[in-house]
């Protein structure tokens, strides 16, 4: 009997520790496209960008291929540890103060299922095989940082952190991870950015992110 | 410390303790359903932790919290009722209140509110269900559910199939198992009329009767009768029952249905039910169409009985005719009886063997419900019958029509109707029975003149008259076979018609089985001659009740000689002088063998003796023809025993107190002393019959008679027997027989013969 109303009372007492767990909330806070099976968190006292002011942001003035790609983008997102960063700060190459993680899932134009390669995946916001290569004259000082190849359940693609300096302007590294699905039909880009000095200062907490993509595709 | 019993709930001044389990269930449901929601989450997102997947969970299934809080309230309700008697007083109260108002409703309407609550409950559950797995809103959900059973129906529909499939090999092997054995007959399919039943006329005005009321019924229901639903027809073998129910057949205007024997003896359980069933649909619907129907069922005993011992009670008294049982010995002893007593004595071995004849007949049933299906069948409730009848005519508000008035006359036909069921028989079921008994000689003479007028024949109007005379006991089936064997006869003597002795031949070659064609040597042929000739003169000295019909000396199959009677007229009673006539007859030949043969006598009387005694056994134990009144038969039932005894008393009462079977011995010793008497008083005749039998070995009753009276018989000439020397002639031989019957050897005097002319 003793035995029996110790087991009910451990019983009440896991049950409202849980409870009270959960005040703090959870520990980060996570991106989520059911629809298109891609997940990432970031650490939970970051700020959204949304996918709507992303989609406005970015439709404004486009026009032909750039609207076309516009359409085709499924989710849109950014995240960032500061209230100041807007739309407009996820879409140019400026490079951020503070780290600026960015996920787009977007379907394949058919010009562009025939197109699609690791190096296009690599050149998807600069041309970093160019870059990389020496050859062009026009390039900023680049550094190749890591380059490998990224494997999801459904999805394929190239991981490459660079660092770049334009001219008059701040060094800025991005790890980028640009995957294509298996069927080619959809590519899933996470890029995460800041200026070098803030990169090497949150190393961790990009890392975290990064390695938290991950890709499953439609359930 | 005084015992009490445990309180009653409404004597408690506290509520119950719960047991632990019953106060933690739904906490612990809940539990489970957070944690098997919280899975669903880290199943949903495979980044998420187990933390935080607790942690969101938390806020975002608060619902589950509100019901463990209400959860928790709940039991803080139960502890403190568990605790405080003023709190759980209040409740108590309350609840009473609450009780009170809720049975204001009837019991009906309570029911009819919480099947509607709990059909509501059912749809929201479903709705959130389904709104879960469409992720849509409920009410959204619950309309998108119809498309979705929509485009399940295939899966079902191919379910239903496999369904379908076993079910119908099922329904295809019981209805083809439950076809047969019911034949259906239209007026003029059959030809066979009333006029062609012969000698039954009692049973068939009875029969003609309940066909009327079939034909027309509003003669009896007009006046608030109904019309009679069923016969049974029962009697021995061969008397014509089943020619009853075909002229049945022939003659109404209606449906006539044959039910064959067999035709609910079947291999599986629940298929004669159906045919019993189906039978019953098919006269049903005859009934209707044509007014009326008749079913018939032959061989009524193999419906067999439930079980129940029918051993006695109405048809206790077999009328089979099994005679064989009597005559096992080398005299034929029931031959010399008359038939009454004949049945007397079978009656008497079969009720012997009845209870294990009876027993085996409770088993042999058709069994598997058959037998009570057709007993609902026949008379059951009489509920509305049809589909639009009972559902359709309800649903439009209109009462169901009663079930019109189905006329079916059922007929059983059966010849063991100890074996049927008893409940089969009641009025309502079974309204009357009739024996179908042997034929009146009416019936006879005019069974005998159907069946010659289809051959050709020289019979006179009396020698029919005397052929029905001398064969009481002829049913249609024997008197057919009788005429077909005299036909035989007379084509194998190159002729076509029938004459009277062919008649007699077949007659005698049907009763007694052909002669065995041995040739007796002389001095057993003499002494089987004294012995029937014995017979032969006490049957005509002292039974007036009965004719000789037949005197033999051929052997047969099972009999080395008899004397054959038969009553001149149908009789219904017996009388102790018969009876008496009958032993007279059946101990003549002990007495004569004796007397004849210097004491001797032979085993062929053992047949003789056991009719004889039995006979006398029920005239001092069952009729009250011996010395005591009381019946042996109710002093059996009762175990009283026999009235006897008496020890050590020396008067005239002991005398008559003796055992029931010293009584029997001395009525059969006074009457062998009696029957010695006569035939020393009639040696010459019984020497003379003697003589008759040897020389021409078969005698009609008319030869011994004219033997017996010195006339002149059909094949006989009895004059020579009146003269005094043929007489000492004849001494003679029975001398030298008797001598060399003595010595083992050969007779020296030959058969004297005599010219039938001579004076």
């Amino acid at each position: 009997m003793y035995i029996r109303k110790l087991g009910a009372l451990c019983f009440v007492v896991i049950i409202s520790s849980l409870a009270l767990t959960s005040c703090s909330g959870p520990s980060r806070l996570y991106a989520v496209d059911k629809t298109d099976g891609v997940y990432f968190s970031v650490p939970k006292n970051w700020i959204r960008v949304s996918n709507a002011a992303l989609n406005a942001r970015e439709g404004q003035g486009a026009t032909g291929t750039a609207l076309d790609r516009l359409y085709a983008v499924k989710w849109q997102e950014a995240f960032s540890p500061s209230k100041k960063i807007t739309s407009s700060h996820v879409l140019s190459l400026v490079a951020p103060t503070v780290p600026l993680a960015y996920i787009r899932v977007r379907s394949l134009l058919p010009e562009e299922i025939d197109a699609v390669s690791y190096n296009s995946l690599r050149n998807m916001i600069v041309p970093v095989t160019s870059w990389a290569s020496g050859l062009d004259a026009t390039a900023p000082e680049f550094q190749l940082l890591d380059d490998a190849e990224s494997i999801q359940k459904i999805a394929r693609g190239v991981h490459t952190v660079f660092e770049f300096t334009p001219k008059k302007g701040v060094s800025q590294t991005i790890d980028q991870t640009a995957l294509v699905s298996d069927d080619r039909s959809t590519i899933y880009v996470l890029i995460v950015r800041c200026t070098s000095t803030c990169f090497s200062k949150n190393l961790k907490v990009i890392d975290e992110i990064v390695s938290s993509f991950t890709v499953r595709g439609k359930r | 410390m005084t015992e009490s019993s445990r309180p009653r709930d409404t004597d408690r001044k506290t509520r119950i303790h719960l047991s632990v389990y019953d106060r933690l269930k739904f906490t612990l449901l809940f539990t489970i359903v957070f944690f098997i929601l919280v899975w669903a989450d880290l199943a949903d997102n495979p980044i998420l932790s187990a933390k935080d997947a607790i942690v969101s969970g938390f806020r975002t299934r608060w619902w589950i919290f509100f019901l463990l809080g209400a959860e928790v309230i709940r039991q803080a309700h139960f502890g403190l009722a568990e605790m405080l008697a003023p709190y759980h007083g209040i409740w108590q109260r309350y609840f009473a209140a609450v009780d009170s108002l809720i049975h204001k409703f009837s019991d009906w309407t309570r029911y009819r509110i919480s099947r509607v609550v709990k059909a509501l409950l059912f749809i929201v559950m479903l709705s959130v269900v389904l709104s879960a797995i469409y992720k849509e809103t409920p009410v959204k959900a619950l309309f998108m559910a119809p498309k979705a059973l929509w485009s399940a129906l295939p899966l079902l529909g191919q379910l239903l199939f496999g369904v379908f499939f076993v079910v119908i090999q099922f329904v295809a092997m019981f209805w083809f198992l439950s076809r047969g054995g019911i034949d259906t007959y239209f007026p003029d399919d059959i030809r066979t009329r009333f006029s062609d039943v012969w000698g039954q006329d009692h049973v068939l005005n009875r029969i003609r009767e309940n066909l009327l009321f079939l034909e027309s019924p509003e003669e009896i229901e007009k006046h608030g009768g109904y019309v009679p639903g069923g016969i049974l027809l029962w009697g021995p073998p061969g008397t014509g029952k089943t020619l009853m129910a075909e002229s049945m057949a022939g003659e109404t205007g209606k449906p006539f249905v044959f039910v064959d024997p067999g035709a609910f003896n079947n291999m599986f359980f629940g298929v004669g039910v159906l045919k019993v069933k189906s039978l019953f649909r098919k006269l049903r619907k005859l009934a209707l169409r044509y007014g009326g129907v008749v079913v018939f069922f032959d061989e009524a005993d193999s419906l067999g009985n439930r079980g129940i011992s029918s051993s006695g009670g109405r048809f206790s008294l077999n009328s089979a005719n099994n005679t064989s049982a009597l005559s096992g010995t080398q005299c034929r002893g029931g031959t010399y009886l008359s038939e009454p007593s004949v049945n007397l004595l079978t009656h008497n071995l079969l009720t012997q063997e009845s209870f294990v004849a009876n027993s085996a007949m409770g088993g042999g049933n058709s069994g598997m419900g058959t037998l009570q299906a057709l007993l609902t069948e026949l008379s059951g409730l009489k509920k509305p019958r049809g589909f639009f009848n009972r559902i359709v005519r309800r649903t439009l508000g209109m009462r169901p029509k009663n079930p019109p008035k189905y006329r079916i006359l059922v007929v059983m036909a059966t010849n063991m109707p100890e074996a049927l069921d008893e409940a089969l028989l009641r009025p309502g079921r079974i309204d009357r029975m009739y024996r179908v008994g042997y034929p009146s000689k009416a019936g006879r003479i005019r069974t005998y003149e159907g069946y010659l007028s289809k051959v050709s024949h020289s019979l006179s109007a009396e020698e029919v008259d005397k052929l029905a005379t001398i064969t009481p006991y002829a049913t249609g089936a024997t008197i057919k076979d009788t005429i077909n064997e005299a036909l035989i006869m007379a084509i194998r003597h190159g002729r076509t018609s029938i004459t009277w002795s062919d008649m007699i031949k077949a007659k005698q070659l049907k009763e007694l089985g052909p002669a065995e064609d041995v040739e007796y040597i002389d001095r057993e042929r003499h002494a089987v001659a004294v012995h029937e000739a014995c017979h032969g003169v006490m049957a005509y000295l002292a039974r007036y009740h009965m004719t000789i019909d037949l005197a033999t000396i051929e052997k047969g199959s099972d009999y080395l000689g008899m004397v054959a009677s038969i009553p001149p007229d149908d009789q219904f009673t017996r009388w102790r002088t018969e009876y008496e006539a009958d032993i007279l007859v059946s101990l003549a030949s002990l007495a004569g063998e004796r007397m004849f043969f210097d004491g001797d006598n032979s085993s062929g009387v053992s047949g003789d003796l056991e009719s004889a005694t039995t006979i006398a056994s029920f005239m001092e134990g069952h009729w009250g023809m011996g010395i005591t009144v009381s019946s042996h038969a109710s002093n059996r039932r009762f175990e009283v025993g026999a009235p006897g005894g008496g020890k050590g008393k020396e008067d005239g009462a002991k005398e008559m107190r003796r055992a029931l079977s010293d009584r029997i011995e001395d009525n059969l010793s006074t009457l062998l002393e009696k029957a010695l008497e006569i035939l020393v008083e009639n040696r010459v005749k019984v020497l003379a019959l003697a003589h008759a039998l040897e020389t021409y070995k078969t005698l009609s009753g008319e030869d011994v008679v004219a033997v017996m009276e010195g006339s002149v018989g059909p094949l006989v000439d009895g004059r020579p027997y009146l003269n005094s020397n043929n007489i000492a002639a004849i001494e003679d031989y029975h001398l030298a027989a008797l001598n060399a019957h003595k010595s083992h050897q050969k007779s020296d005097v030959v058969l004297p013969l005599f010219a039938s002319t001579q004076e």
